[in-house]
Protein backbone atom coordinates (compact mmCIF):
# COMPACT_ATOMS: atom_id res chain seq x y z
CA UNK A 1 0.00 0.00 0.00
CA UNK A 2 1.51 3.22 -0.94
CA UNK A 3 0.34 7.27 0.76
CA UNK A 4 1.01 9.99 -0.56
CA UNK A 5 3.66 11.99 1.77
CA UNK A 6 4.37 15.63 1.97
CA UNK A 7 7.91 16.48 1.27
CA UNK A 8 8.85 20.14 -0.10
CA UNK A 9 6.69 22.66 0.78
CA UNK A 10 5.82 25.68 -2.02
CA UNK A 11 7.34 27.99 -1.29
CA UNK A 12 10.81 26.22 -1.54
CA UNK A 13 10.14 24.71 -4.26
CA UNK A 14 9.69 28.24 -6.13
CA UNK A 15 12.87 29.55 -4.21
CA UNK A 16 14.17 26.39 -5.54
CA UNK A 17 13.49 27.01 -9.51
CA UNK A 18 13.32 30.65 -9.75
CA UNK A 19 16.88 30.28 -8.36
CA UNK A 20 17.88 28.35 -11.14
CA UNK A 21 17.31 30.98 -13.99
CA UNK A 22 18.68 33.57 -11.80
CA UNK A 23 21.67 31.63 -11.06
CA UNK A 24 22.43 30.25 -14.72
CA UNK A 25 21.89 34.35 -15.77
CA UNK A 26 24.26 35.38 -13.34
CA UNK A 27 26.95 32.69 -14.16
CA UNK A 28 26.45 33.45 -17.78
CA UNK A 29 27.06 37.30 -17.57
CA UNK A 30 29.55 37.17 -15.31
CA UNK A 31 31.58 35.12 -17.33
CA UNK A 32 31.43 37.83 -20.17
CA UNK A 33 33.26 40.16 -17.45
CA UNK A 34 35.31 37.43 -16.61
CA UNK A 35 36.36 36.85 -20.37
CA UNK A 36 37.23 40.78 -20.43
CA UNK A 37 40.38 39.85 -17.79
CA UNK A 38 39.90 35.94 -17.66
CA UNK A 39 43.18 36.22 -15.69
CA UNK A 40 42.62 32.94 -13.34
CA UNK A 41 43.81 30.48 -16.14
CA UNK A 42 40.34 28.64 -16.20
CA UNK A 43 39.32 27.30 -19.43
CA UNK A 44 35.92 29.18 -20.53
CA UNK A 45 34.32 28.04 -23.80
CA UNK A 46 34.41 30.63 -26.31
CA UNK A 47 33.57 31.24 -29.90
CA UNK A 48 35.73 33.59 -31.70
CA UNK A 49 38.50 35.66 -31.45
CA UNK A 50 40.97 34.77 -28.84
CA UNK A 51 42.48 37.16 -27.81
CA UNK A 52 44.91 35.47 -24.90
CA UNK A 53 48.24 33.70 -24.31
CA UNK A 54 47.41 30.50 -25.87
CA UNK A 55 48.66 29.15 -22.12
CA UNK A 56 46.27 30.68 -20.73
CA UNK A 57 43.33 28.48 -22.26
CA UNK A 58 42.27 25.74 -24.52
CA UNK A 59 42.92 26.82 -27.90
CA UNK A 60 42.71 23.98 -31.24
CA UNK A 61 45.69 24.25 -33.29
CA UNK A 62 44.50 26.91 -35.32
CA UNK A 63 44.69 29.07 -32.25
CA UNK A 64 40.86 29.36 -31.48
CA UNK A 65 39.46 28.38 -28.44
CA UNK A 66 37.69 25.29 -28.40
CA UNK A 67 34.42 25.23 -28.16
CA UNK A 68 32.97 22.51 -25.79
CA UNK A 69 28.96 23.26 -27.33
CA UNK A 70 30.58 23.08 -31.05
CA UNK A 71 28.39 20.07 -31.70
CA UNK A 72 25.15 21.06 -30.89
CA UNK A 73 25.90 24.86 -32.14
CA UNK A 74 24.57 24.32 -36.05
CA UNK A 75 21.29 22.90 -35.66
CA UNK A 76 20.53 25.17 -32.55
CA UNK A 77 21.64 28.36 -33.36
CA UNK A 78 19.54 28.81 -36.85
CA UNK A 79 22.35 29.31 -39.93
CA UNK A 80 20.31 32.94 -40.66
CA UNK A 81 20.93 34.42 -37.24
CA UNK A 82 25.00 33.76 -37.50
CA UNK A 83 26.24 36.77 -39.96
CA UNK A 84 29.20 38.81 -39.78
CA UNK A 85 29.31 41.66 -38.07
CA UNK A 86 29.08 44.42 -40.38
CA UNK A 87 31.03 46.70 -37.83
CA UNK A 88 33.68 44.66 -36.30
CA UNK A 89 35.97 41.63 -37.30
CA UNK A 90 34.88 38.25 -38.97
CA UNK A 91 35.43 36.31 -36.66
CA UNK A 92 32.49 36.49 -34.72
CA UNK A 93 29.07 36.68 -34.89
CA UNK A 94 26.33 38.87 -34.83
CA UNK A 95 24.16 39.39 -33.10
CA UNK A 96 26.73 37.35 -30.39
CA UNK A 97 24.98 34.02 -29.45
CA UNK A 98 24.95 32.60 -26.14
CA UNK A 99 27.98 31.25 -25.70
CA UNK A 100 30.00 33.41 -27.56
CA UNK A 101 31.63 34.89 -24.42
CA UNK A 102 34.44 37.25 -25.62
CA UNK A 103 33.89 41.03 -25.96
CA UNK A 104 30.76 41.44 -24.19
CA UNK A 105 31.43 42.97 -21.81
CA UNK A 106 28.96 45.80 -21.08
CA UNK A 107 26.09 43.10 -22.30
CA UNK A 108 27.76 41.16 -18.77
CA UNK A 109 27.44 43.92 -16.44
CA UNK A 110 24.25 45.07 -18.11
CA UNK A 111 22.64 41.60 -17.09
CA UNK A 112 24.58 40.91 -13.89
CA UNK A 113 23.39 44.26 -12.86
CA UNK A 114 20.03 43.58 -13.58
CA UNK A 115 19.26 40.14 -12.27
CA UNK A 116 21.72 40.60 -8.80
CA UNK A 117 18.37 41.94 -7.37
CA UNK A 118 16.30 38.68 -8.12
CA UNK A 119 18.88 36.60 -7.42
CA UNK A 120 19.74 38.35 -4.01
CA UNK A 121 16.37 38.70 -3.27
CA UNK A 122 15.27 35.40 -4.15
CA UNK A 123 17.94 33.82 -1.90
CA UNK A 124 17.07 36.22 1.23
CA UNK A 125 13.27 35.27 1.09
CA UNK A 126 14.44 31.62 0.95
CA UNK A 127 17.19 32.25 4.09
CA UNK A 128 14.18 34.23 5.62
CA UNK A 129 11.83 31.42 5.11
CA UNK A 130 13.87 28.38 6.12
CA UNK A 131 14.06 30.22 9.34
CA UNK A 132 10.43 31.49 10.05
CA UNK A 133 9.28 27.70 8.97
CA UNK A 134 11.60 25.61 10.95
CA UNK A 135 12.62 23.92 7.75
CA UNK A 136 16.11 24.91 9.11
CA UNK A 137 16.16 22.07 11.56
CA UNK A 138 15.83 20.16 8.81
CA UNK A 139 18.73 21.65 6.79
CA UNK A 140 21.18 22.32 9.07
CA UNK A 141 23.56 19.45 10.29
CA UNK A 142 23.03 18.43 13.53
CA UNK A 143 25.00 16.20 15.79
CA UNK A 144 26.35 13.04 13.78
CA UNK A 145 25.63 14.97 10.67
CA UNK A 146 29.29 14.36 9.26
CA UNK A 147 29.25 10.35 9.95
CA UNK A 148 25.92 10.28 8.04
CA UNK A 149 27.35 12.38 5.02
CA UNK A 150 30.17 10.00 4.97
CA UNK A 151 27.97 6.70 4.82
CA UNK A 152 26.07 8.49 2.63
CA UNK A 153 29.12 9.02 0.31
CA UNK A 154 29.84 4.87 0.68
CA UNK A 155 26.31 4.37 -0.44
CA UNK A 156 26.53 6.38 -3.51
CA UNK A 157 29.79 4.93 -4.60
CA UNK A 158 28.20 1.74 -4.23
CA UNK A 159 31.06 0.67 -0.70
CA UNK A 160 28.16 0.10 1.26
CA UNK A 161 24.86 -1.81 0.80
CA UNK A 162 22.52 -0.12 3.33
CA UNK A 163 22.02 3.94 2.77
CA UNK A 164 22.33 5.85 6.29
CA UNK A 165 19.10 6.39 8.12
CA UNK A 166 17.61 9.88 7.22
CA UNK A 167 14.28 11.99 7.96
CA UNK A 168 14.11 14.74 4.86
CA UNK A 169 17.77 15.22 4.23
CA UNK A 170 20.81 12.89 4.64
CA UNK A 171 23.70 14.18 6.17
CA UNK A 172 25.84 14.80 2.79
CA UNK A 173 22.70 17.27 1.52
CA UNK A 174 22.37 18.68 5.47
CA UNK A 175 25.48 19.83 4.71
CA UNK A 176 26.16 20.62 1.11
CA UNK A 177 22.83 22.87 0.98
CA UNK A 178 23.60 24.38 4.25
CA UNK A 179 27.01 25.41 2.52
CA UNK A 180 25.32 26.89 -0.46
CA UNK A 181 23.63 28.82 1.28
CA UNK A 182 27.10 30.62 2.85
CA UNK A 183 28.12 30.16 -0.96
CA UNK A 184 25.35 32.66 -1.93
CA UNK A 185 25.71 34.66 0.83
CA UNK A 186 29.56 35.18 0.09
CA UNK A 187 28.59 35.67 -3.47
CA UNK A 188 26.45 38.34 -2.30
CA UNK A 189 29.13 40.01 -0.52
CA UNK A 190 32.00 39.86 -2.52
CA UNK A 191 30.32 40.73 -5.24
CA UNK A 192 29.35 44.41 -3.54
CA UNK A 193 32.91 44.42 -2.38
CA UNK A 194 34.10 44.65 -6.26
CA UNK A 195 30.67 46.48 -7.47
CA UNK A 196 31.47 49.14 -4.55
CA UNK A 197 34.82 49.21 -3.13
CA UNK A 198 34.50 52.43 -2.14
CA UNK A 199 31.25 52.84 -0.52
CA UNK A 200 31.43 49.14 0.93
CA UNK A 201 35.05 49.60 1.48
CA UNK A 202 35.44 47.72 4.76
CA UNK A 203 33.75 44.93 3.25
CA UNK A 204 36.41 45.10 0.19
CA UNK A 205 39.04 45.23 2.79
CA UNK A 206 37.39 42.23 5.17
CA UNK A 207 38.10 40.45 1.53
CA UNK A 208 41.35 40.65 1.26
CA UNK A 209 41.46 43.56 -1.69
CA UNK A 210 39.33 44.00 -4.05
CA UNK A 211 41.68 41.72 -6.17
CA UNK A 212 40.97 39.07 -3.66
CA UNK A 213 37.53 39.37 -3.49
CA UNK A 214 37.26 39.59 -7.44
CA UNK A 215 38.98 36.03 -7.15
CA UNK A 216 36.86 34.64 -4.27
CA UNK A 217 33.83 35.70 -6.22
CA UNK A 218 35.02 33.51 -9.47
CA UNK A 219 35.81 31.00 -7.35
CA UNK A 220 32.33 30.78 -5.44
CA UNK A 221 30.85 30.90 -9.22
CA UNK A 222 33.14 27.52 -9.68
CA UNK A 223 32.01 25.89 -6.94
CA UNK A 224 28.13 26.32 -7.92
CA UNK A 225 29.15 24.57 -11.33
CA UNK A 226 30.74 21.77 -8.79
CA UNK A 227 27.66 21.74 -6.76
CA UNK A 228 25.43 22.13 -9.97
CA UNK A 229 27.15 19.03 -11.67
CA UNK A 230 26.62 16.48 -8.34
CA UNK A 231 23.81 18.10 -7.48
CA UNK A 232 22.09 16.53 -11.83
CA UNK A 233 24.08 13.46 -11.02
CA UNK A 234 22.36 12.39 -7.85
CA UNK A 235 19.06 13.72 -8.77
CA UNK A 236 19.10 11.43 -12.08
CA UNK A 237 20.60 8.74 -9.59
CA UNK A 238 17.76 8.57 -7.04
CA UNK A 239 15.27 8.84 -9.45
CA UNK A 240 11.97 10.06 -10.78
CA UNK A 241 9.83 9.58 -7.36
CA UNK A 242 12.71 12.42 -5.55
CA UNK A 243 12.34 14.06 -9.03
CA UNK A 244 8.80 14.24 -8.75
CA UNK A 245 8.75 15.46 -5.08
CA UNK A 246 10.36 19.23 -5.78
CA UNK A 247 7.89 20.08 -8.20
CA UNK A 248 4.44 18.16 -6.85
CA UNK A 249 6.08 18.59 -3.45
CA UNK A 250 4.96 15.76 -2.55
CA UNK A 251 6.49 11.70 -2.51
CA UNK A 252 5.11 8.31 -2.93
CA UNK A 253 6.19 6.31 -0.20
CA UNK A 254 5.50 2.87 0.75
CA UNK A 255 3.64 2.44 3.77
CA UNK A 256 5.53 0.52 6.33
CA UNK A 257 5.11 -0.20 9.97
CA UNK A 258 8.65 1.72 10.54
CA UNK A 259 7.21 4.72 8.75
CA UNK A 260 4.19 5.53 10.94
CA UNK A 261 6.84 5.53 13.72
CA UNK A 262 8.23 8.97 12.65
CA UNK A 263 11.52 8.03 11.23
CA UNK A 264 10.85 7.98 7.72
CA UNK A 265 13.00 6.58 5.51
CA UNK A 266 13.09 8.08 2.27
CA UNK A 267 15.96 8.71 -0.21
CA UNK A 268 16.47 12.04 -1.54
CA UNK A 269 18.71 14.32 -3.63
CA UNK B 1 -14.31 6.41 -10.34
CA UNK B 2 -15.32 10.34 -9.45
CA UNK B 3 -14.18 12.84 -12.26
CA UNK B 4 -11.22 14.19 -12.00
CA UNK B 5 -12.24 17.86 -10.60
CA UNK B 6 -13.51 16.31 -7.68
CA UNK B 7 -10.16 15.71 -6.05
CA UNK B 8 -7.68 18.21 -8.03
CA UNK B 9 -8.85 21.14 -5.84
CA UNK B 10 -7.64 19.09 -2.32
CA UNK B 11 -5.52 16.10 -3.43
CA UNK B 12 -4.69 16.25 0.75
CA UNK B 13 -8.85 14.54 1.17
CA UNK B 14 -8.76 10.95 0.63
CA UNK B 15 -11.73 9.98 -1.39
CA UNK B 16 -12.66 6.35 -1.46
CA UNK B 17 -11.41 4.37 -3.86
CA UNK B 18 -8.86 6.98 -4.64
CA UNK B 19 -5.28 5.20 -4.65
CA UNK B 20 -2.20 7.36 -3.67
CA UNK B 21 -0.85 7.04 -6.98
CA UNK B 22 -3.96 8.27 -8.59
CA UNK B 23 -3.83 11.71 -6.36
CA UNK B 24 -0.20 11.31 -7.96
CA UNK B 25 -0.98 11.42 -11.13
CA UNK B 26 -3.03 14.36 -10.89
CA UNK B 27 -0.48 16.12 -8.86
CA UNK B 28 2.00 14.98 -11.56
CA UNK B 29 -0.26 16.35 -14.65
CA UNK B 30 -0.72 19.69 -12.83
CA UNK B 31 2.97 19.95 -11.63
CA UNK B 32 4.14 19.15 -15.58
CA UNK B 33 1.96 21.87 -17.09
CA UNK B 34 3.24 24.19 -14.38
CA UNK B 35 6.51 23.80 -15.77
CA UNK B 36 5.94 24.14 -18.84
CA UNK B 37 4.19 27.10 -18.26
CA UNK B 38 7.31 28.34 -16.14
CA UNK B 39 9.66 27.35 -18.92
CA UNK B 40 7.99 28.99 -21.66
CA UNK B 41 7.72 32.15 -19.58
CA UNK B 42 11.09 31.81 -18.39
CA UNK B 43 12.17 31.63 -21.91
CA UNK B 44 9.80 34.40 -22.76
CA UNK B 45 11.16 36.60 -20.56
CA UNK B 46 14.91 36.38 -21.28
CA UNK B 47 13.62 36.37 -25.26
CA UNK B 48 12.34 39.47 -24.89
CA UNK B 49 14.73 41.02 -22.50
CA UNK B 50 17.18 39.81 -25.53
CA UNK B 51 14.84 41.81 -28.04
CA UNK B 52 14.61 45.04 -26.51
CA UNK B 53 15.73 48.25 -28.36
CA UNK B 54 19.64 49.12 -27.45
CA UNK B 55 20.09 52.56 -25.53
CA UNK B 56 23.27 54.13 -25.51
CA UNK B 57 23.32 56.19 -22.63
CA UNK B 58 20.86 58.85 -23.85
CA UNK B 59 19.79 58.20 -27.26
CA UNK B 60 19.12 54.95 -29.53
CA UNK B 61 22.89 53.40 -30.15
CA UNK B 62 23.17 50.04 -31.46
CA UNK B 63 25.96 49.60 -29.53
CA UNK B 64 24.27 49.93 -26.28
CA UNK B 65 22.78 48.29 -23.81
CA UNK B 66 18.93 46.64 -24.26
CA UNK B 67 17.13 49.81 -22.60
CA UNK B 68 15.90 47.51 -19.70
CA UNK B 69 19.53 46.78 -18.53
CA UNK B 70 20.15 50.63 -18.77
CA UNK B 71 16.79 51.25 -16.94
CA UNK B 72 18.51 48.69 -14.01
CA UNK B 73 21.98 50.70 -14.67
CA UNK B 74 20.26 53.84 -13.36
CA UNK B 75 18.68 52.12 -10.51
CA UNK B 76 21.61 50.63 -9.58
CA UNK B 77 23.47 53.85 -9.22
CA UNK B 78 20.94 55.86 -7.42
CA UNK B 79 20.15 52.96 -4.72
CA UNK B 80 24.31 53.15 -4.36
CA UNK B 81 24.77 57.34 -5.16
CA UNK B 82 22.10 57.54 -1.53
CA UNK B 83 25.16 55.97 0.11
CA UNK B 84 27.66 57.91 -1.55
CA UNK B 85 29.33 60.31 0.38
CA UNK B 86 32.54 62.68 -0.41
CA UNK B 87 33.93 61.93 3.09
CA UNK B 88 34.34 58.13 2.00
CA UNK B 89 37.64 58.21 0.65
CA UNK B 90 39.20 55.48 -1.96
CA UNK B 91 41.83 53.65 0.22
CA UNK B 92 45.54 54.82 -0.16
CA UNK B 93 48.74 53.40 0.29
CA UNK B 94 52.48 53.51 1.13
CA UNK B 95 54.68 54.11 -1.67
CA UNK B 96 55.72 50.39 -1.60
CA UNK B 97 52.40 49.28 -2.89
CA UNK B 98 52.73 50.55 -6.17
CA UNK B 99 52.66 48.27 -9.44
CA UNK B 100 53.94 48.53 -12.57
CA UNK B 101 51.41 50.67 -14.61
CA UNK B 102 49.85 49.11 -17.28
CA UNK B 103 48.72 51.29 -20.71
CA UNK B 104 45.54 50.01 -21.60
CA UNK B 105 43.50 53.05 -24.49
CA UNK B 106 44.45 55.06 -27.07
CA UNK B 107 41.57 56.45 -28.23
CA UNK B 108 42.48 60.16 -28.50
CA UNK B 109 45.80 59.81 -28.11
CA UNK B 110 46.17 58.37 -31.46
CA UNK B 111 48.57 60.99 -32.97
CA UNK B 112 51.76 60.39 -30.79
CA UNK B 113 51.47 56.59 -30.74
CA UNK B 114 53.91 55.77 -33.65
CA UNK B 115 52.39 52.06 -34.64
CA UNK B 116 49.53 51.23 -33.83
CA UNK B 117 50.01 47.52 -34.37
CA UNK B 118 52.19 47.64 -30.72
CA UNK B 119 49.25 49.54 -28.94
CA UNK B 120 46.48 46.93 -29.54
CA UNK B 121 48.39 44.08 -28.68
CA UNK B 122 48.67 45.46 -24.94
CA UNK B 123 45.05 46.29 -25.47
CA UNK B 124 42.02 44.00 -24.18
CA UNK B 125 39.24 42.60 -26.40
CA UNK B 126 36.55 45.33 -25.65
CA UNK B 127 38.39 48.50 -25.86
CA UNK B 128 39.78 47.55 -29.45
CA UNK B 129 36.68 45.95 -30.24
CA UNK B 130 34.75 49.57 -29.32
CA UNK B 131 37.86 51.07 -30.52
CA UNK B 132 37.09 49.71 -33.96
CA UNK B 133 33.52 50.25 -34.32
CA UNK B 134 33.65 53.81 -32.91
CA UNK B 135 35.07 56.84 -35.55
CA UNK B 136 30.81 56.00 -37.17
CA UNK B 137 29.34 57.05 -33.93
CA UNK B 138 31.74 59.84 -32.91
CA UNK B 139 31.55 61.86 -35.91
CA UNK B 140 27.98 62.48 -35.34
CA UNK B 141 28.26 62.85 -31.31
CA UNK B 142 31.41 65.23 -32.11
CA UNK B 143 29.42 66.78 -34.52
CA UNK B 144 26.28 67.70 -32.08
CA UNK B 145 28.71 68.55 -29.39
CA UNK B 146 31.36 70.63 -31.00
CA UNK B 147 29.32 72.27 -33.19
CA UNK B 148 29.57 75.65 -31.94
CA UNK B 149 32.74 75.54 -30.56
CA UNK B 150 35.55 78.19 -31.40
CA UNK B 151 38.28 75.61 -32.19
CA UNK B 152 38.24 71.65 -32.17
CA UNK B 153 38.40 69.18 -34.63
CA UNK B 154 34.93 68.52 -35.92
CA UNK B 155 36.51 67.79 -39.25
CA UNK B 156 38.90 65.67 -38.15
CA UNK B 157 37.49 63.40 -36.17
CA UNK B 158 36.29 61.26 -39.29
CA UNK B 159 39.59 59.75 -38.94
CA UNK B 160 40.05 56.47 -37.23
CA UNK B 161 43.14 56.39 -34.43
CA UNK B 162 45.34 54.27 -37.20
CA UNK B 163 44.72 56.42 -40.28
CA UNK B 164 46.56 59.06 -41.12
CA UNK B 165 45.61 60.10 -44.59
CA UNK B 166 42.67 61.82 -42.91
CA UNK B 167 44.59 63.76 -40.04
CA UNK B 168 46.49 65.34 -43.22
CA UNK B 169 43.36 66.52 -44.68
CA UNK B 170 42.67 68.68 -41.03
CA UNK B 171 43.50 71.98 -40.44
CA UNK B 172 44.69 71.45 -37.00
CA UNK B 173 48.34 71.02 -36.72
CA UNK B 174 48.58 69.49 -33.46
CA UNK B 175 46.57 66.33 -35.00
CA UNK B 176 49.56 65.31 -36.59
CA UNK B 177 52.07 65.19 -34.02
CA UNK B 178 50.87 66.03 -30.50
CA UNK B 179 53.08 68.24 -28.49
CA UNK B 180 52.24 68.68 -24.87
CA UNK B 181 54.49 71.58 -24.83
CA UNK B 182 51.79 73.96 -27.17
CA UNK B 183 49.37 72.20 -25.05
CA UNK B 184 46.69 74.43 -23.44
CA UNK B 185 43.39 73.68 -21.84
CA UNK B 186 40.34 75.02 -22.97
CA UNK B 187 37.69 76.01 -20.55
CA UNK B 188 33.80 76.22 -21.42
CA UNK B 189 30.79 77.61 -19.41
CA UNK B 190 33.40 79.66 -16.81
CA UNK B 191 32.16 82.29 -15.32
CA UNK B 192 35.27 84.71 -16.38
CA UNK B 193 35.04 85.21 -20.15
CA UNK B 194 37.93 86.55 -20.29
CA UNK B 195 39.47 83.57 -19.43
CA UNK B 196 39.42 80.94 -22.44
CA UNK B 197 42.18 78.22 -21.98
CA UNK B 198 44.95 77.96 -19.08
CA UNK B 199 48.24 76.85 -19.31
CA UNK B 200 49.77 73.70 -17.63
CA UNK B 201 51.44 76.24 -14.76
CA UNK B 202 47.78 77.57 -13.84
CA UNK B 203 47.43 74.05 -12.73
CA UNK B 204 50.63 73.83 -11.22
CA UNK B 205 49.92 76.90 -8.83
CA UNK B 206 47.19 75.14 -7.87
CA UNK B 207 47.55 73.54 -4.34
CA UNK B 208 49.16 70.24 -5.20
CA UNK B 209 47.87 66.92 -4.02
CA UNK B 210 49.83 63.24 -3.87
CA UNK B 211 48.36 60.02 -2.95
CA UNK B 212 48.79 56.60 -4.11
CA UNK B 213 45.31 54.39 -4.86
CA UNK B 214 44.43 51.74 -6.82
CA UNK B 215 43.69 52.37 -10.45
CA UNK B 216 40.66 49.81 -11.24
CA UNK B 217 39.70 49.22 -14.70
CA UNK B 218 36.04 48.43 -15.89
CA UNK B 219 38.03 45.20 -17.45
CA UNK B 220 38.96 43.74 -13.99
CA UNK B 221 42.00 44.46 -13.65
CA UNK B 222 43.88 47.16 -10.91
CA UNK B 223 47.04 48.41 -10.53
CA UNK B 224 48.44 50.90 -7.70
CA UNK B 225 49.96 54.00 -8.55
CA UNK B 226 50.70 57.40 -6.98
CA UNK B 227 48.85 60.45 -8.50
CA UNK B 228 49.44 64.31 -7.98
CA UNK B 229 48.14 67.07 -8.93
CA UNK B 230 45.18 69.84 -8.29
CA UNK B 231 42.27 68.64 -7.08
CA UNK B 232 39.31 69.48 -9.71
CA UNK B 233 37.08 71.32 -6.68
CA UNK B 234 39.92 73.55 -5.79
CA UNK B 235 40.18 74.19 -9.58
CA UNK B 236 36.72 74.75 -9.55
CA UNK B 237 36.47 77.32 -6.91
CA UNK B 238 39.32 79.29 -9.15
CA UNK B 239 37.60 78.99 -12.31
CA UNK B 240 34.21 78.28 -11.29
CA UNK B 241 31.27 78.04 -13.34
CA UNK B 242 29.18 80.45 -15.04
CA UNK B 243 25.64 79.05 -13.64
CA UNK B 244 25.30 76.03 -10.95
CA UNK B 245 26.69 73.29 -12.95
CA UNK B 246 25.80 69.53 -12.65
CA UNK B 247 28.62 68.28 -14.93
CA UNK B 248 31.79 68.60 -15.39
CA UNK B 249 32.86 67.02 -19.24
CA UNK B 250 36.30 66.70 -20.52
CA UNK B 251 37.64 65.90 -23.89
CA UNK B 252 40.92 65.10 -25.79
CA UNK B 253 42.27 68.17 -27.67
CA UNK B 254 40.50 65.74 -30.94
CA UNK B 255 37.49 65.31 -29.40
CA UNK B 256 37.24 61.61 -30.06
CA UNK B 257 37.20 60.46 -26.23
CA UNK B 258 35.09 62.13 -24.02
CA UNK B 259 33.23 61.64 -20.53
CA UNK B 260 31.68 63.49 -18.05
CA UNK B 261 30.84 63.45 -14.20
CA UNK B 262 28.63 64.51 -11.65
CA UNK B 263 28.93 67.27 -9.16
CA UNK B 264 29.20 65.68 -6.50
CA UNK B 265 31.97 63.53 -8.26
CA UNK B 266 33.58 66.23 -8.78
CA UNK B 267 33.55 67.78 -5.49
CA UNK B 268 34.99 64.74 -4.17
CA UNK B 269 38.52 65.34 -3.01
CA UNK B 270 40.46 62.38 -4.39
CA UNK B 271 39.22 63.86 -7.78
CA UNK B 272 43.06 65.23 -9.54
CA UNK B 273 43.58 67.04 -12.23
CA UNK B 274 46.86 64.94 -12.39
CA UNK B 275 50.11 65.66 -13.66
CA UNK B 276 52.64 63.32 -12.14
CA UNK B 277 52.21 59.70 -11.93
CA UNK B 278 54.87 57.89 -9.76
CA UNK B 279 56.70 60.70 -8.70
CA UNK B 280 57.70 61.70 -12.27
CA UNK B 281 55.42 64.13 -14.92
CA UNK B 282 53.22 62.00 -17.01
CA UNK B 283 54.54 60.41 -19.84
CA UNK B 284 52.06 61.04 -23.83
CA UNK B 285 50.70 57.47 -22.90
CA UNK B 286 49.35 58.17 -19.60
CA UNK B 287 47.82 60.79 -20.62
CA UNK B 288 50.28 64.08 -20.79
CA UNK B 289 50.28 66.80 -19.84
CA UNK B 290 47.03 66.87 -17.39
CA UNK B 291 44.63 63.85 -17.02
CA UNK B 292 41.51 63.10 -14.82
CA UNK B 293 42.15 60.81 -11.59
CA UNK B 294 38.71 59.95 -10.19
CA UNK B 295 39.80 56.65 -7.79
CA UNK B 296 36.23 55.96 -6.94
CA UNK B 297 35.23 55.77 -10.56
CA UNK B 298 36.67 52.86 -12.72
CA UNK B 299 39.46 53.89 -15.48
CA UNK B 300 37.43 54.46 -18.08
CA UNK B 301 36.03 57.90 -16.74
CA UNK B 302 40.25 58.73 -16.14
CA UNK B 303 40.44 60.79 -19.06
CA UNK B 304 43.99 61.41 -20.61
CA UNK B 305 45.02 64.08 -22.13
CA UNK B 306 42.60 66.59 -21.24
CA UNK B 307 42.00 69.14 -24.31
CA UNK B 308 38.64 71.21 -23.02
CA UNK B 309 37.11 70.90 -20.01
CA UNK B 310 33.13 72.26 -19.93
CA UNK B 311 30.89 72.50 -16.92
CA UNK B 312 27.33 72.11 -18.14
CA UNK B 313 24.32 71.78 -16.50
CA UNK B 314 22.64 69.03 -18.84
CA UNK B 315 24.27 65.44 -18.78
CA UNK B 316 26.98 65.68 -21.61
CA UNK B 317 28.02 62.82 -23.50
CA UNK B 318 30.22 60.40 -22.08
CA UNK B 319 32.09 57.92 -24.81
CA UNK B 320 31.68 54.35 -23.04
CA UNK B 321 27.78 55.01 -21.80
CA UNK B 322 26.79 55.69 -25.02
CA UNK B 323 28.43 52.70 -26.09
CA UNK B 324 26.22 50.59 -23.80
CA UNK B 325 27.98 51.13 -20.06
CA UNK B 326 27.38 52.40 -16.81
CA UNK B 327 27.29 56.29 -16.83
CA UNK B 328 27.53 56.78 -13.25
CA UNK B 329 30.74 53.47 -13.51
CA UNK B 330 31.29 54.48 -9.83
CA UNK B 331 33.50 52.05 -7.54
Amino acid sequence: MKRLQKKHPLAIRWFHWLNFPLLAVMIWSGLLIYWANPVYGVPVPAVGRVNLPPEKILVDKKGNGIDLFAPVAPGWVPKALITTNPNNDKDHTYPPVLYDLTQRLAEGMGWHFFFMWFFTINGLLYVLYTVFSGEWKLLLPGKGALKNAWLTILHDMYLRKESPPQIKYNGAQQITYSLIIFMGVGSVLTGLAIYRPTQAGWLTWLFGGYGAARFIHFWLMMGYVGFFTIHILQVIKTGWNNFRGMITGHELVTETPASDSGMEVATNA
Amino acid sequence: MPEEGDFTKSPEVPLVEVSAEQRMKVLSRRGILWSAVSIVGTYGFFHWLHKQKPLGYKTDNEDGIDWPFRAALVVDDKVTSTLYSPRWLSPTYDDSAITEARVNGDVGLSDDSSDDSADSSDTPPPTDDKKSKKPSTSTIDQADTSGASSDDSSSSDSSDSSDSSDSSDSSDSSDTAFDPKKWSLILEGHSNPKIKTLKIEDIKALPKHEFVTEFKCIEGWSYFMKWAGARLSDFMAKYPPAMKADYVAMETPDGLYYVSIDMPAAMHPQTLLAHEMNGKPLTLEHGAPLRLIIPHKYGVKNLKRIGKLTYSNRPPEDYWAEQGYDYYAGL
